[in-house]
């Protein structure tokens, strides 16, 4: 192999910095995309199993136009159309005048797509809860808000754990795709450090190493968690 | 920019002594047959076909022309090496097989052997010649601005604290910042994977200019501005861009038959009726600069 | 906004088309596989014997701590240096893409698996069935089926994931649409126009799967 290895390229400044600030923009940016992920998707999950019509259509639509268009396309309509199809002065701030639109597109976007898989999940959680305990709450003269909140949700929360595992790494992923609107994160700090040195491969691989480092954190907080709240009697083991 | 400081007046007369020495050098020797020691040669023998790497949409260079066929200016010099190892494998039947790169898997692609010689647009530069082998230059550039052309923007120094798109990891983005460190231009770079996006983001007035390699500009604002005219490129060149063919590093003697191919279209002229053939209809001449580089790399047999 | 230019698209569509096709060949391999190879994982990693189950457990958490397109950029550099010889792009896509998507089918097959109730591996087990059999004849044809739409749902998110093969090149549709959009200079008309063909057939799909979960539901 005609490949010139260069480790050291990875400890040296400005390329190490390069990589601790390519964390830090990943985290920036999967972090805050969670907060709105969580908060759109919790209540769009709830919305789609409340008994209102309005409030299921309202929640249905939602997923289906988010979580039915990759990503990537998403990103990309979010950054590159929607400015242009806003009323001009408006269009003119987010165009002009809005401090490092790449990140704060990227965000919402990311945010905006998974939360409509937190969603699914949310509903597939309570669902999963089955008809009967909300026959049960609504026989013992719960109401609807009390059902939710001391039958079906904390019912439902144990359900939906593992797949809020996936989704909390999936976002550390996805966020790697805001680079391809701009923003310099962990696999864009990587590309640049490849057209800086052109060690393509040693910067991949701290990529990779680093990205595997944030997400076994994740992962070992959330098994904590799940093992925490199993419920006993059935099949899991952790 | 080192070319200027070497100054076309010098190049032109090692050019014209170059074209002396071509017409004095006689008939060809009698080239080396078969594989020889080239890993290379061995590899396309064993599979009946030369793998050429090409860019996705970089016209007139090397790009997918709309009956899906690889075509352009960089792919057609690259076709007389083709031509030079068919003669040398004595395989006149020789396939040429197309992998699509781009800048990221470029390097990689060319090091770990998948690709055997790489037609785009990639500059010749010596820590890039730490990984892989270059081809002799066969076009020569330097980044310039887009920018729209009722702006009042000429240098780079009118942007003094504007926001300036980029393609990311490119040269082009390097210079803008080293121009920010040495000037205090407080430039805000926005990064961009694709010229064309670069040039949208200058026609929606997202940025106020686009700095990229000057012929990849011009060719955008001559057939793509809307409304046509829209566009202009601006600039004195802040880099310099030599674009070569890549191969894979440590095999000299495949080295030696690309230096060979290109030298021998360099001094028929057919690299001349290549450009024009890519260029012409664009509106783009060849300039005395780069004539002089064919005229200098035109090695006598 | 701007003049839009939708004759760009009709013009490139047998492009395009030839794109869609080579993504959903390669939707179709990745989740065949990816299915298979998930539910072994499952069953290894909640099986008894513990070595093993932590080199399941490894392999999912591993896999799942990378991004896709990492992993697709491995497979494309890195195993050619290992073999001595290049991948295919459609090759080293679809392998990428089978281990990768191998390891969330595990993670929604062991969810199905610990969902069932472990009165009925007892169950099982005392009418004189081996742990494998238990698996086979009761506790997977249940975890598989109570779990169909996850795994479709998945296969729809692998679908729109398909996209990303655009780092190593291969022409599937989204790498078409880009070199389209970037040929023409067209990329707002060209990306619209994706995610539209993306929505209609990612809508499309989830009706289905709701169709089929709706009339699986023991009534």
């Amino acid at each position: 192999m005609q490949y010139r290895w260069n480790w050291n390229i990875l400890f040296v400044e400005p390329y190490f910095g390069w990589l601790l600030a390519g964390v830090k923009w990943t985290l920036l940016v999967a972090g805050a995309a969670w907060i709105i992920a969580l908060a759109i998707g919790c209540t769009i999950g709830v919305m789609r199993t409340l008994p209102s019509r309005m409030a299921r259509a309202i929640g249905t639509a939602y997923v289906d136009l988010f979580r039915n268009v990759p990503l990537l396309l998403q990103l990309f309509l979010w950054y590159f159309v929607l400015p242009e199809l806003l009323p001009a002065s408006l269009g003119h701030w987010v165009k002009r005048d809005l401090a490092m639109p790449e990140y704060w597109f990227s965000v919402v976007g990311l945010g905006c797509f998974t939360a409509a898989r937190i969603a699914e999940q949310v509903r597939a959680g309570i669902e999963s809860v089955g008809h009967g305990q909300r026959m049960t709450a609504a026989a013992s003269g719960l109401t609807t808000a009390q059902a939710y909140r001391y039958i079906l949700l904390p019912l439902a929360a144990r359900n939906v754990l593992p797949p809020f595992t996936s989704e909390a790494l999936n976002i550390i992923k996805n966020s790697s795709l805001a680079l391809t609107i701009g923003v310099l994160e962990l696999t864009g700090q990587s590309r640049q450090i490849e057209a800086n040195t052109f060690q393509g491969i040693e910067a991949l691989t701290a990529a990779t190493v680093l990205y595997a480092m944030l997400t076994l954190c994740v992962i070992t907080g959330m098994r904590v968690v799940e093992r925490q709240a199993t419920i006993p009697g059935t099949l899991a083991r952790g | 920019m080192r070319l200027g400081k070497f100054g076309v007046a010098t190049l032109a007369s090692i050019a014209i002594a170059a074209g002396l020495v071509t017409a004095a050098s006689a008939a060809t020797p009698p080239a080396q047959q078969g594989p020889g020691n080239s890993v290379i040669l061995k590899r396309i023998l064993e599979r009946g076909a030369i793998n050429i790497g090409h860019r996705d949409a970089s016209a007139p260079f090397s790009y997918i022309n709309d009956k899906q066929q690889v075509e352009g200016y960089s792919i057609d010099l690259c076709l007389k090496v083709v031509d030079a190892v068919e003669q040398r494998l004595n395989k006149p039947d020789l396939k040429v097989t197309f992998t699509p790169i781009n800048v990221t898997n470029r390097i990689p692609l060319v090091a770990n052997g998948t690709v055997d010689l790489e037609c785009g647009t990639t500059s010749n530069f010596l820590a890039r010649q730490e990984q892989v082998e270059f081809s002799p230059i066969y076009y020569v550039t330097g980044t310039q601005l887009l920018v729209k052309t009722a702006s009042a923007t000429r240098e780079i120094e009118d942007l003094k604290g504007k926001r300036v798109a980029a393609l990311q990891g490119s040269s082009n983005e390097a210079v803008v910042r080293k121009l920010n460190d040495e000037k205090a231009l407080g430039i805000e770079l926005i990064y961009v994977k694709d010229l064309p996006e670069g040039g949208l983001l200058v026609e929606n007035d997202r940025v106020d200019a686009f700095v990229a390699d000057g012929v990849q500009i011009k060719v955008y604002a001559a057939n793509k501005a809307r409304p046509a005219g829209s566009l202009a490129v601006v600039g004195r060149l802040l880099t310099y861009d030599p674009y070569s063919a890549m191969m894979q590093r440590g095999d000299q003697d495949f080295a030696l038959l690309v230096r060979a191919a290109f030298a021998d279209a360099f001094r028929s002229g057919e690299a001349e009726k290549i450009y024009a053939k890519w260029f012409d209809p664009l509106g783009l001449k060849i300039d005395g600069e780069l004539l002089a580089a064919f005229r200098v790399q035109a090695l006598p047999r | 906004m701007r003049y839009l230019d939708w004759s760009v698209i009709s013009h490139a569509w047998p492009f395009l088309w030839q794109g869609l096709q080579t993504s959903f060949l390669l939707l179709a391999l990745a989740m065949a596989g990816g299915i298979l190879l998930g539910t072994l994982i499952a069953v290894v990693r909640l099986s008894a014997s513990r070595p093993l189950a932590a080199v399941a457990a490894c392999y999912v958490n591993a896999l799942r701590s990378i991004p896709l397109i990492m992993v697709i950029f491995w497979f494309y550099l890195l195993v050619p240096l290992f073999i001595g010889r290049p991948v295919g792009t459609f090759t080293s896509a679809l392998i990428a893409f089978t281990l990768f998507e191998s390891a969330y089918y595990s993670e929604i097959m062991r969810a199905g698996i610990q969902g069932i109730s472990q009165g009925q591996m007892g169950a099982a087990l005392a009418t004189g069935m081996s742990r494998m059999q238990a698996y086979r004849y009761v506790v997977l044809p249940q975890a598989l089926r109570r779990m169909t739409p996850v795994l479709l749902t998945q296969s729809v998110a692998l679908f729109q994931d398909s996209s990303l093969v655009y780092v190593i090149g291969l022409h599937d549709f989204m790498t078409s649409v880009g070199i389209v959009a970037n040929r023409e200079a067209r990329l707002i008309e060209l990306y619209l126009f994706a995610a539209f063909v993306y929505f209609v057939i990612c809508f499309s799909a989830s009706r289905v799967v709701k169709r089929l979960q709706d009339r699986m539901t023991v009534a």
